[in-house]
């Protein structure tokens, strides 16, 4: 090897910690596409690095067992227990509860660390029962996370076809905003402010929603056909409550669901592992986990309707605005009030402090949690925003004011942008909002 | 669930109200464990460990003065009580009789990276574990264990080195 190889070899472990500048980086990837003896040391180190990140959710998933396990023993122990060390055998042999939680996690570490390529199905089960029961239902109720838009909540109501609703109702946990699809339209709706907007086209027909009904068995039949599909039935520890777990093993991704033994309806769906995840985030509406699935329950009072007092908005962003954030802008002229979103915009950006940016600048609330982690490691690393200035007095044309800013990177990277505010009342209040920006265009 | 504050649940655990202390073992058991894996090493030794620091930390409630730093108090002594362990194994050679004895439990595909972990020498593996177990970021890892940014940096370069080292040992990589 010689010393250029060994040079950059020694550079790989901070290029995996996302610690190389952009111009040390340029130089590696520049060796490396020319190198193949680093080329093949970067691909083992990356693989070591996707290893310990895995090992690392595995863990995460037995971690739930291992801390009732500690606390179970915490109730059996006696205070002069602390004398000894105390074997964790002797104190999972204690009870029942514990014997069970023990034999789940062994099943669980197996089932994450094995490859099963047995695509037998266990007699008392058979996929086709839950595809069946499915095309069945009349309504669902889901609480799950897209990779992208994060959590969320979703009724459906289905006239004979689960592929396709009648209705539905979307929101996001925490967040104002809900989408209605139903024979009035499909409109978005700010449940605190009621501002509806309706969308230009009609989506129903559009797959602009999971399939409900196809989701279960496309899952099953795609993994059935090259990757591992693997059932059995487990008790939960916790609830002690018996289900049936398919789980489904691709190149890219662990799945799991739990079907329910009794209406061998699922319900739950969990995303174990995911090598590739800014795939999925290339989607509108990937789902990742569906924590909670109920079904033919009645959904809330209206909640497919526009509310009585509803105010229809032109565009989709006066929707998405909610009363309760923004600058207040009521003791201040536009101009100021301008300069003091913009100023207060940038010190945030800096700090990555979330709950501001969501708050004061619609483009952030889109951002996934991913995201924010992402940045949060880029801060770490020296390669984030390093201050924001302003360049100009704001000004006005038509409706929108605009802030003449400059994002100034660490790394020496300067991009200038024209913030683009509006100005809104609300609630008996002035309040304004960066909604875009000249360059970029509306938050949409 | 109402959530309480660890203030309130510190003071009836003084108590010996062992339900309160169990919620703060639920809250604070992960850190606890990934500490226990980073000094010990292994899994199963890791587990056994953060059992007896949670007894351990339950007897001693009364030590801890300000009741609010419940999870970096709880965390030290997970980190010296796995020190005090490692050194008794390594004295008594039991590490090595045990392994021995024990059929090792471990699924093929993460085993050979696991025993590379073990075979880490602790003060690069309990930043390695932290920063890849736990999730944390490299400030919180420098804050827990008291030295710098840069210094976790360093021992993280490290660790990947010396974990390629041992995997490349055991014929576990592409090179």
């Amino acid at each position: 090897m010689n010393n250029r190889c060994q040079k950059i070899q020694n550079q790989i472990p901070d290029y995996i910690l996302g610690l190389l500048g952009k111009e040390q980086t340029d130089t590696l990837n520049e060796h490396i596409s020319q190198c193949s003896r680093c080329k093949k040391h970067l691909q083992s180190l990356e693989n070591e690095n996707r290893l310990l990140m895995q090992l690392g959710r595995n863990l995460d998933t037995g971690m739930t067992v291992r801390r009732e396990r500690a606390v179970e023993a915490l109730s059996n122990s006696t205070p002069t227990l602390h004398r000894e060390a105390v074997s964790r055998w002797r104190m999972i042999m204690k009870n029942r509860i514990t014997k069970l939680a023990a034999a789940a996690v062994i099943i669980l570490a197996a089932l994450l660390s094995i490859s099963v390529l047995d695509k037998s199905v266990t007699p008392a089960y058979a996929v086709e029962q839950t595809v069946d029961a499915i095309r069945k239902i009349e309504n669902v109720y889901m609480a799950g996370e897209f990779y992208k838009q994060g959590k969320f909540e979703c009724w459906m109501k289905y006239d004979g076809d689960p592929d396709r609703p009648t209705h539905v109702w979307l929101g996001r946990t925490g967040h104002n905003m809900c989408k209605i699809c139903s024979p009035e339209g499909v409109f978005g709706l700010n449940q605190r402010s009621k501002a509806v907007h309706f969308a230009r086209r009609d989506e129903r027909d559009k797959n602009w929603f999971i399939k409900f009904g196809s989701f279960f068995e496309d899952a099953v039949r795609q993994a059935q056909k090259t990757d591992s599909v693997e059932i059995h039935t487990e008790k939960n520890p916790e609830t002690g409550k018996e289900h049936i777990v398919v789980h489904i093993e691709t190149t890219n991704r662990d799945q799991m669901f739990l079907v329910d033994p009794k209406t061998k309806l699922p319900t739950s769906f969990t995303t174990l592992r995911d090598d590739n995840p800014t795939e999925m985030m290339k989607m509108t509406l990937a789902v990742k986990n569906l924590e909670e699935i109920r079904y033919n329950e009645q959904p809330p009072e209206g909640i497919f309707e526009m509310p009585p007092d509803a105010v229809v908005v032109e565009s989709e962003v006066d929707c998405m605005v909610d009363p309760d954030s923004g600058l207040v802008a009521d003791s201040m002229t536009q101009e100021q009030a301008c300069l003091e979103i913009a100023k207060q915009t940038g010190r945030a950006l800096v700090e990555i402090d979330r709950t501001a940016l969501c708050k004061l600048d619609l483009f952030f609330r889109l951002w996934p949690d991913q995201i924010w982690e992402q940045v949060r490691k880029m801060k770490e690393n020296g390669q984030w925003v390093k201050e924001v200035a302003i360049l100009g007095e704001p000004y006005q044309e038509g409706q929108l004011w605009y802030v003449p800013m400059e994002v100034r990177g660490q790394t020496g990277q300067n991009e200038i942008q024209n913030a683009m505010i509006k100005f809104y009342e609300m609630e008996g209040k002035n309040i304004c909002f960066i909604i875009g920006s000249k360059e970029k265009g509306v938050v949409d | 669930m109402k959530e309480h504050s660890d203030e309130k649940l510190v003071a009836d655990s003084r108590n010996a109200d062992k339900s309160a202390y169990a919620l703060l073992v639920k809250k604070y058991y992960k850190q606890i464990f990934i500490v226990c894996l980073g000094v010990v090493g292994n899994i199963e030794d890791a587990e056994d460990a953060a059992q007896e620091v949670i007894l351990k930390g339950f007897m001693e409630i009364s030590k801890l003065r300000n009741s609010s730093h419940f999870g970096p108090w709880i965390t030290r002594i997970a980190r010296n009580l796995c020190i005090n362990i490692v050194r008794r194994k390594q004295r008594s050679r039991e590490i090595a009789e045990e392994k021995a004895k024990q059929p090792d439990k471990r699924t093929e595909q993460n085993d050979n990276l696991q025993l590379a972990i073990e075979k880490l020498s602790m003060e690069i593996r309990l930043p390695l574990v932290m920063y890849y177990f736990d999730g944390q970021s490299v400030q919180k890892v420098a804050e827990s264990l008291d030295i710098s940014t840069s210094a976790v940096y360093s021992k993280l370069r490290e660790a990947i080195k010396e974990l390629h080292r041992i995997l490349a040992g055991q014929g576990d990589t592409n090179e």
